[in-house]
């Protein structure tokens, strides 16, 4: 076990591993940006747009799509999220100076999201940068920057989208306020929380890992508030970092057809549980994989320190981050920062940007 | 709980009676249209596309139109349950529910139409029979029956249903908003032409790939809706074969690290405003991987169809073209297309 100890302490070190720091770089991110973003929430809510988008790619996408499931959720301006080349491509005619776009991207230089920041600027649309540091051109670029100093690429847009939301919420007087006043009351709660998650996760994390060696195919399912963290790690994560291949599947869409795939070859699935109302379709997601002779890993919130349904991925996300740390280093991928493409400016474009 | 039917050994021909639910649904456009220009005048605040599986991705060509060209309305596509359990705080008056379902009897579609009904929305949807539970849940409800033909009745219903709405809300003039429908006018013939075209293309994947563990399938703009349809409802539905689809915008965002010379994919791309994303995309994988294969709206003819107007068309035609391909996969792999475990088996 030496060596796998030895190889853990250094994934605990890498850029990949957020989990070991983000007690303290959520309660920092906290403290430091939640006043800007409360001060966007009540322009947003003094009706200063009414189009709201939320752009990113990847990891950087799955992010910015649970803006929109809170926006959807609690009201405000429509929202949007958008893939970064898809929001420049598609060029919607709705966009505009009334427009407030949010875009994530941990460089502040990845090419697709830089461009759609360039885009959206030149529609004289608000720009919010989301990026790890300044300077980087999408720092020097956007209209406001929400920079978290932490390699904390999916938590901390995600705090800032979710207060972003949940401010917004209280200050029009949605429906569902007194539901955004307890998400927001739990979120200084859960800095704290998230390290005792993320020291609880290593022991299980192996085994999961072990049993789960053989696998070739990871199928990630989730909904409802899960369904981004679902889609992060199935697309940038298990493909990404352990280099199997991956499918996110939306709970409710498992039986509309991959269902049906099972009787070839037994697929692996990591089901991603919440405590919301979309919880009783993924369990039955998870019923129906298994009677088709799934290997399902089951992450379910309800077994962790209890938080707002509206904050469970914060918290999936750390023993996802444990079991995919130890998947990768059981299957010899000891480098957790190194990419085969990702980063080594395969296709990039522009002397600025660093993406693929 | 599994049937298996007997082997397919031929291809299945091309269907002779290849227009008549395009017809139907090009002979509703009146009915469609004044739907259209009512719940716009009476205030539309926002559009909701509702479906599930199959059902849900018949909305990307719409969904790409209205996102695209819509300032007076926003439009949200989600899948039916989704809708119900994050029950969308701008549900209410001035909304219209969009729901599509071939067989008009799946619960949680059925369930979103008395949902969006329950809230104050107009509910209008598209589905294969008039006395379903679906139609019977819907304000209104343009079928087309039972259509084998080339070419999807819905996605012309819903294409109709979106451009006389962009009409109505001043957001598409009506000279081509004529264009448009000469376009769809022009296109049962234009997609039967390109099922021919792409016969040997699609033999070629299918022979290729028919035994392949996991094939990718990407597109962007509408035609990751291509893409997700071949996936999750031809691959893994009725081939039982693993599948992943994305938009090929994401897919250079982590997918692409699992690509070696020997990973099989299928790209479909087209001729919309999106191209570029899948020219970007194409690049890589002709350099990293010799498993691949194209399927480019560029190559096909599509007669009638006016050149300003093949960003529009290439969507259905794509779409179409991928249709036939699972029957070349059938032919292939021997499964028979339909061949289920579960759906139409058991509950759950």
């Amino acid at each position: 076990m030496a060596l796998l100890d030895d190889l853990t302490d250094q994934a605990i070190a890498s850029e990949l591993f957020t989990s070991p720091r983000i007690e303290v770089d959520l309660a920092r991110f906290l403290a430091e940006q939640s006043p800007a973003l409360r001060a966007l929430a009540a322009r947003a809510a003094n009706g200063a747009f009414d189009r709201v988008y939320f752009v990113g790619g990847g990891g950087s996408l799955a992010n910015m799509v649970s803006g929109q499931w809170l926006m959807d959720r609690f009201g405000g301006p429509s929202a949007q999220a958008f893939p970064s080349y898809e929001l420049t491509w598609r060029d919607p005619a709705a966009l505009g100076s009334r427009s407030l776009v949010f875009l994530a991207s941990y460089s502040g230089a990845t090419e697709d999201t830089l461009a759609a920041l360039r885009y959206a600027n030149g529609r004289s649309a608000h720009t919010v940068a989301l990026v790890r540091r300044r300077p980087s051109p999408m720092a020097t670029e956007a209209a406001e920057v929400i920079d978290y100093d932490s390699t904390a690429l999916y938590d901390l847009p995600l705090a800032a989208v979710t207060v972003f939301a949940l401010e917004l919420a209280m200050r029009i007087g949605s429906p569902r306020a007194a539901e955004a006043a307890a998400a927001l009351h739990d979120l200084e709660r859960l800095p704290a929380i998230l390290g005792e998650v993320y020291r609880e996760g290593r022991e299980p994390a192996l085994a999961q890992a072990r049993e789960f060696l053989s696998a070739n195919l990871l199928y990630c399912v989730g909904a409802g508030p899960l369904a981004g963290l679902a889609y992060k790690f199935a697309l940038t994560v298990f493909m990404e970092n352990i280099r199997v291949h991956g499918s996110f599947i939306e709970s409710s869409e498992l039986r509309h057809g991959p269902v049906e795939a099972f009787e070839r070859q037994r697929p692996d699935m990591v089901f991603l549980v919440g405590t919301d109302e979309s919880r009783g379709m993924t369990e039955r997601a998870i019923a129906v994989s298994r009677a088709a002779g799934a290997r399902t890993l089951v992450l379910d919130a309800a077994t962790y320190p209890a938080v707002h349904p509206l904050l469970t991925p914060f918290v999936l996300m750390i023993p996802l981050q444990w079991f995919t740390v130890y998947s990768a280093l059981l299957r010899g991928i000891t480098d957790l920062d190194e990419r085969v493409f990702m980063g080594h400016r395969v296709l990039a474009i522009g002397s600025d940007a660093t993406w693929p | 709980m599994t049937t298996v039917l007997d082997p397919v050994s031929a291809l299945k021909p091309l269907p002779v009676e290849h227009r008549a639910g395009l017809d139907v649904a090009l002979g509703q456009r009146p009915e469609i249209e004044a739907f259209a220009a009512d719940v716009v005048s009476r205030g539309l605040r926002n559009v909701f596309l509702l479906g599930s599986g199959g059902g849900l991705l018949t909305h990307e060509g719409v969904q790409y139109l209205l996102e695209r060209r819509a300032t007076t309305f926003p439009v949200f596509a989600l899948s039916a349950n989704e809708f119900i359990y994050r029950h969308p705080a701008r549900l209410g008056q001035g909304s219209l529910a969009v729901l599509a379902s071939n067989t008009g009897t799946t619960p949680e579609v059925v369930a979103a139409a008395r949902f969006a009904k329950e809230h104050g929305a107009v509910v209008a949807s598209v589905t294969r029979k008039p006395e379903s539970p679906l139609a019977e849940a819907s304000d209104i409800a343009w079928t087309y029956l039972d259509d084998k033909g080339v070419g999807d009745p819905k996605s012309f219903q819903l294409a109709i249903l979106g451009l006389a709405m962009l009409r109505a809300s001043g957001d598409m003039a009506p000279d081509e908003y004529s264009a448009h429908i000469r376009t769809l006018e022009a296109l049962p013939e234009a997609l039967l032409v390109a099922c021919r075209e792409t016969e040997s293309l699609n033999a070629r994947i299918a022979a290729a790939l028919k035994d392949e563990p996991v094939i990718y399938v990407i597109g962007a703009g509408p035609n990751h809706g291509t893409a997700y349809g071949l996936a999750m409802c031809y691959l893994q539905e009725m081939q039982w074969k693993h599948a992943a689809s994305f938009d090929a915008a994401e897919f250079l965002h982590g997918a692409m690290e699992v690509v070696t010379a020997e990973t099989a994919v299928i790209q479909y791309l087209g001729e919309e405003a999106t191209r570029p994303i899948d020219e970007r995309a194409q690049a890589f994988l002709r350099k990293y991987t010799q498993k691949a294969f194209y399927v480019d709206a560029h190559d096909l003819t599509l007669p009638g169809v006016e050149t300003a107007m093949r960003p529009f068309a290439s969507h259905f035609a794509l779409d179409a073209v991928m249709g036939r391909l699972a029957q070349h996969f059938e032919a292939a792999t021997g499964h028979d297309l339909q061949n289920r475990r579960y759906m139409f088996q058991v509950e759950y």
